[in-house]
């Protein structure tokens, strides 16, 4: 076991995203820009159809970058060499957070009477619960939050970033304590933020629901959807030879097992709500639950049962699969869409109540915001090494086969 | 016995112990047999070394397992009427402190099998002593249900078995769940400790300065030889069981909290339940584990062998498993705002400013602003002040569970039927009966045990090793 404290620093060979890469940058660039163009027709087609789905495609993408800055900040606190590995990644899922803050605007311009009842004067005046909630659901405090947040967000992920900059440059193993005390708070802070921004871009879109797990839910999805991209992408760049082995069976197998750990995690949230909610049986609350398990709803959650639970979990068990890239891959591809149809039930049923369905906007917006988002995503990736140059805790660079 | 033992010469001289500090899980200069003889030495004490303040914490201790005597006796004789359980408060101390002491326990099985799994090498001198914690406090824990039966030797009942009545327990209640997940982490936990023990007890056997002690020891060991085969198979069992114990980690105090949160109470029925139980477990878990080690570590100058390391990274864990646990009470007080319900919003501020707010401000101060001292490196190293934290969160997690149980139910929906509940002198005798009990396990443990694990610090040991071999 190497210990970070005898200060052994190995020179790690920058490593630069091929040129692979800039193909799919444009392709999704492109493709984002043209079903964003016709989410505008939608937009100016069926509002609240257009914003229904975009509010979707929004959480799912926003999961990301919200994930990455999440788990850039554990590991920083935790330590831990599958996180210097992997270190890269995060900080470039984290710096698309303007991205995201942009995204944000056409909701906080057009769309929040659209989506949220708190914002629609004439019903708030027929709900009693919806005045209550005034003091906390209006629109200008809404808005206020949601800067504050980003400021946030943005003030504790690119301090840190720039912290393992000057590590890369300097070397300086101080640097390491220093980014560890700068992000155990920053996790205090992120997760008590994070938590109301779900609470208030999802959650309020239901008029009576409440759960105290609710925001721990969504962002233990979010953690588990940060690992499988980082997983995806980690086999992707580090090619063949694995970064000369530093991306090898060992870090596979952690990352691995970390991403099975969310997995239970997530179910464990989950189940956690159900179980809570449905024998209580009291309407303010089971009203969520009732219309996702009515009509074709229904199948739809039992598909998330199975495609979030059951099926990683039994690949998951397997440590071959955790320790081979392709194969371990495969099951983050499989998680990252699966996430999609999680994340779906849970923001889209509170609008379609009156059973499951499907617009032509759900599939544009999600591949419009998406198109960006790697295409900033990649951008980030380009700009700084895939690997932290000096940090002492990286997997020695080994051929596999002494792994 | 002709030679002293070094344990012996250690105590007995005035030489002051080296603790190598927070960067080191063992002090300097110690080889395969200093570990041996130093750990079995504590167990071979000639009775009269044994330190005076064992002699005094032990009979401290055995004056309150006879208080829990009397308590019991008297409420065998009388029924549960001496305590002062009443309608709307049903639930008094036999709940609370049955909940405090199951989650006590966790950080047992959380240090030996979770941190195992993920490899980290700090545990090793802990887990013998945490997991021995674990099942004294789980034996302490089940007394209370029973207890609070009424009818405790129809205790039997509560497992479902065929028999003339026809009757059944019910499977819909968390109550029953409760027997299946309790008794299932007590033979968990009981096995992996044993199993843990073996190879020492084979130790211990080869150690014994008498022939009797010797036999008891080398029954208890099952005839472990140290051979090849032994040992690969002794390991490959302990990390299967090391799999089996960690779900129980999550699943015994989420079926806990289920006893609540499955109900319509408010102050109860709230979703955030089982993840804050089960981080308030490892939290007063890793509490106590803090406020018995580090008096027993001076008392025997073990300070080699359960150094700062040990504890700063018991007190990380400790602010980080109670942040989750601060995080839980944010939303509970935010939701019984946002919810809209008058019911859940009467509760959270009855509970603040209600008969019991003191209590609610005392448990705010206890388990969320002292422990924020952890953040400081200088407190954390300094062991008085780690050993009063621990000793303030011990008290702040039984104020919690006082909190969840007794201002929930004291005034719930109808005011025609609140009431307040005041604990009898009873129900004060028999929690701290079983305070005495428990200290008395542990201290019997330390003194009849080898309480560190004697082959996994000898591991270290080997590594260390094979490090300096690399330098050089």
């Amino acid at each position: 076991m190497s210990n970070p404290h005898r200060g052994i620093t190995i020179p790690v060979a920058p490593e630069r995203l091929s040129s692979k890469a800039t193909g799919i940058e444009r392709v999704s660039g492109v493709v984002g820009s043209l079903a964003l163009i016709l989410c505008v027709a939608g937009f100016f087609g069926n509002r609240p159809a257009f914003f229904q789905s975009y509010l979707f495609a929004f959480i799912y993408w926003a999961g990301f970058s919200l994930g990455g800055l999440g788990v850039l900040l554990m590991h920083h606190t935790v330590g831990g060499r599958w996180g210097v590995t992997i270190r890269r990644l995060l900080e470039a899922q984290m710096r698309t957070l303007p991205l995201i803050a942009v995204l944000l605007l056409p909701i906080l311009f057009f769309g929040l009477a659209q989506i949220y009842p708190w914002a629609r004067p004439d019903e708030v005046a027929r709900e009693p619960i919806l005045q209550h909630k005034q003091g906390y659901l209006n629109v200008p405090f809404f808005i206020a939050r949601a800067v504050v947040y980003f400021v946030i967000w943005l003030f504790w992920g690119l301090r840190v970033c720039k912290m393992a900059d000057r590590q890369d440059e300097t070397g300086d193993p101080s640097l390491v304590n220093r980014m560890r005390a700068f992000s155990a708070p920053g996790v205090l802070v992120f997760v008590l933020t994070a938590t109301f921004a779900y609470i208030d871009w999802v959650l309020s879109s239901d008029t009576q629901f409440f759960s105290t797990i609710y925001g721990a839910m969504l962002l233990i999805g979010d953690v588990l959807q940060t690992f499988a991209l980082a997983i995806i992408v980690l086999v992707l760049v580090s090619g063949k030879d694995g970064f000369q082995g530093r991306v090898n069976s060992k870090v596979l197998h952690d990352l691995g097992n970390l991403m099975f750990a969310f997995v239970i995690f997530w179910t464990y949230l989950s189940a956690s709500q159900l179980i809570i909610v449905w024998p209580a049986n009291l309407p303010q609350e089971l009203q969520w639950y009732q219309v996702r398990v009515h009509l074709f709803w229904k199948y739809v959650t039992l598909a998330i049962a199975l495609s979030m639970f059951v099926l990683p979990f039994l690949l998951l068990l397997s440590q071959g699969r955790k320790r081979n890239p392709v194969r371990l891959m495969r099951v983050a591809i499989f998680i990252l869409c699966a996430r999609v149809i999680d994340l779906f039930w849970i923001v889209e049923p509170t609008f379609r109540r009156n059973g499951f369905a499907l617009y032509w906007t759900d599939f544009a917006a999600f591949i419009g915001i998406g198109g960006l988002w790697i295409y900033v995503y990649i951008g980030q990736l380009r700009r700084r090494p895939l690997l932290p140059l000096q940090d002492a805790r990286i997997a020695p660079a080994i051929p596999e086969a002494v792994v | 016995m002709a030679t002293r033992n070094p344990e012996e010469e250690l105590l007995d001289s005035n030489v002051q112990v080296i603790d190598p500090g927070p960067d080191s899980i063992l002090g300097p200069g110690h080889n395969y047999g200093t570990v041996s003889d130093r750990i079995s030495g504590v167990v071979y004490l000639p009775w009269k070394n044994t330190p005076k303040k064992w002699m005094l914490g032990a009979f401290i201790a055995f004056c309150f397992v006879n208080l829990l005597m009397l308590a019991v006796g008297l409420l065998f004789f009388k029924g549960t009427g001496i305590w002062g359980l009443n309608i709307p408060v049903a639930w008094g101390f036999a709940i609370i402190n049955f909940v405090w002491w199951i989650g006590i326990g966790h950080a047992g099985t959380l240090i030996s099998a979770v941190l195992f799994l993920l490899k980290q090498d700090w545990r090793t001198s802990i887990n013998r002593f945490s997991e021995a914690m674990t099942l004294f406090a789980v034996a302490c824990a089940g007394m209370f249900p029973i207890l609070h039966l009424g009818r405790p030797w129809l205790a039997y009942w509560l497992f479902p078995y065929p028999n003339s009545m026809w009757l059944w327990p019910q499977p819909r209640s968390p109550l029953e769940w409760d027997v299946f997940a309790v008794s299932t982490y007590g033979t968990v936990s009981l096995v992996f400790w044993y199993v843990g023990l073996l190879p020492d007890l084979a130790t211990m056997r080869d150690h014994a300065p008498k022939l009797w002690v010797r036999k008891i020891y080398g029954v208890m060991a099952l005839g472990w030889r140290g051979s090849a085969i032994h040992w690969h198979r002794y390991q490959k069992a302990y990390l299967l069981l090391a799999g089996l114990a960690t779900p129980l980690v999550l699943s015994v105090h989420t079926i806990v909290s289920f006893d609540f949160a499955i109900s319509i109470i408010p102050g109860w029925h709230t979703t955030i339940f089982p993840p804050y139980f089960v981080a308030g477990a490892i939290y007063s878990g890793f509490a106590m584990v803090l406020t018995l080690i580090i008096p027993l570590r001076s008392w025997y100058k073990m300070q080699d062998l359960i150094t700062m390391r040990h504890i700063e990274a018991a007190s990380k864990l400790m602010l980080g498993t109670g942040l989750i646990v601060a995080y839980g009470y944010s939303m509970e007080a935010f939701f019984s705002w946002y919810s809209g319900d008058k019911y859940e919003s009467f509760m959270y501020w009855n509970r603040v400013t209600g008969p019991y707010g003191f209590t609610y401000g005392l448990l705010i101060l206890c388990n969320i602003l002292i422990p924020q001292a952890l953040w400081v490196r200088k407190v954390r190293m300094n062991l008085v002040l780690v050993w009063l934290i621990s000793i303030v969160v011990n008290i702040g997690m039984w104020l919690e569970r006082f909190v969840i149980v007794v201002t929930s139910l004291h005034r719930d929906f109808l005011p025609s039927s609140w009431g307040i509940y005041v604990p009898t002198k009873w129900d004060w005798a028999t929690y701290a009966g079983t305070l005495g009990f428990f200290m008395l396990l542990i201290f019997l443990f330390v003194r009849l045990l080898p309480a560190i694990s004697i082959f996994e610090v000898r591991e270290v040991v080997h590594h260390e090793k094979q490090l300096e071999a690399v330098h050089d």
